[in-house]
């Protein structure tokens, strides 16, 4: 629809819309030279390129708003849920926005920039980070010393974890962190059910003999 | 070392890499984000958009055949988007996104509050491919054939709804007045 002002602004003989079109560069250039020179001549016209060039450089100077830092951990967790999705999921992946991604954006503040850090050797402090932003940022990392062995990381689990951490979960990630100054094994387990994830934290040396449960958060739950 | 490029990014992601695709959505994700802003103004819908983006490329990253830049190639998986949304909702009852750029750096800032508003509630008033090719093409500052290549359009059509858009724009801000005439 065109507004009354927009086609108010037209000279007779140089419409805006053709003084547009030269803006753009959409005449070729004999006509580009022809209607320059008319525009010249036409104070009405000059202003129209005026308006027109105002316009451009207002849009210019529109900067980009930041990311909220809610909607950063929302897309965190939505690719962190896709990356997880083929070893919990035997058919096609679709949109995750449930709770896993709700449960992700309360840790927000602490996710910007973690989630996909370079990793390095050396433990994790998670002093200060909040549990669940540390346990999506180990997707895919499996630095978990003795506890990678499945039979030694269910019989961890399976003297240690809370009630409805199955021994055999299966593992997406780990690494060893640092929580509240002691050493621990940071393990994401996945539940077996769209968007429920555990986060288990033993300190090193768990298995079937026994260990020592320092932390523990569902994702989802 | 210099950093990887965008295609070994996703060369790497193809490859299994677990942290190139995060690499690389965190070279673009500022901008994404920036234009499904101000081409949807609207920030829930806009953040929806970007996330489906996202996904759709990191699911699609082995189709990518390289034809096109990896930045037009993801680009054009967020524009498809926000012109979907566009078309399924028509959204004229939308919020007006908050301003939060750091106003206090600039001597005139009642004047700017007042011109940047009605700027962004300008730019909603667009169709969608004028103000898609607007964001990109004077908001972005994307060369016109790379927005072309984005929009799968010739670089006449983009210079051409940016024209109109531009035409719409001036006069909805007042750039254009009846006494020019």
């Amino acid at each position: 629809m065109t507004e009354p002002n927009e086609r108010a602004a037209q000279p007779a003989d140089l419409p805006a819309d053709l003084l547009a079109d030269l803006d753009a560069g959409l005449l070729d250039p004999a006509r580009a030279a022809e209607v320059r020179a008319a525009a010249a001549q036409d104070p009405d016209a000059s202003a129209v390129l005026a308006g027109l060039a105002t316009t451009r450089a207002e849009l210019g100077e529109l900067a980009d708003p930041p990311v909220p830092a809610e909607y950063a951990a929302r897309w965190d967790a939505a690719l962190a849920a896709e990356a997880a999705a083929p070893l919990r999921l035997g058919h096609r992946r679709r949109r995750v926005r449930p709770a896993l991604v709700a449960a992700a954006v309360l840790a927000a503040a602490a996710v910007a920039g973690l989630l996909w850090a370079p990793r390095d050797a050396a433990p994790t402090s998670l002093d200060g980070v909040d549990l669940v932003a540390a346990g999506l940022a180990v997707r895919g990392d499996f630095d978990v010393g003795d506890l990678a062995d499945p039979a030694r990381r269910a019989g961890c689990l399976r003297a240690v974890a809370p009630p409805g951490v199955a021994p055999d979960s299966l593992l997406l990630g780990g690494r060893d962190v640092v929580l509240g100054g002691r050493d621990g094994v940071l393990l994401l387990l996945a539940v077996g059910e769209r968007g429920h994830l555990h986060i288990v934290v033993v300190a090193p040396g768990c298995g079937p003999e026994g260990g020592t449960l320092l932390a523990a958060r569902t994702i989802g739950g | 070392m210099s950093a990887p490029s965008d295609a070994d990014l996703l060369a790497a992601h193809r490859a299994g890499d677990r942290h190139a695709f995060g690499e690389l959505v965190a070279r673009y994700r500022n901008r994404m984000w920036g234009i499904a802003v101000r081409t949807l103004h609207h920030p829930e819908d806009a953040a929806d958009v970007v996330q489906e983006a996202l996904v759709a490329a990191y699911r699609r990253a082995g189709t990518y055949r390289g034809e096109a830049s990896v930045r037009t190639w993801l680009h054009r998986i967020l524009v498809n988007a926000c012109i979907d949304r566009l078309r399924k909702e028509r959204r004229h009852d939308t919020v007006p996104f908050p301003e939060v750029e750091p106003r206090e750096r600039r001597p005139d800032v009642a004047m700017d509050v007042v011109t940047r508003l009605s700027l962004v509630e300008a730019l909603a008033e667009l169709p969608a491919h004028q103000r898609v090719a607007v964001v990109l093409v004077d908001v972005q500052g994307w060369p016109v054939d790379e927005v072309a290549e984005v929009l799968d359009v010739p670089v006449g059509t983009v210079k051409s709804r940016c024209a109109r858009g531009r035409v719409r724009l001036g006069a909805l801000l007042g750039h254009l007045r009846e006494e020019e005439r």
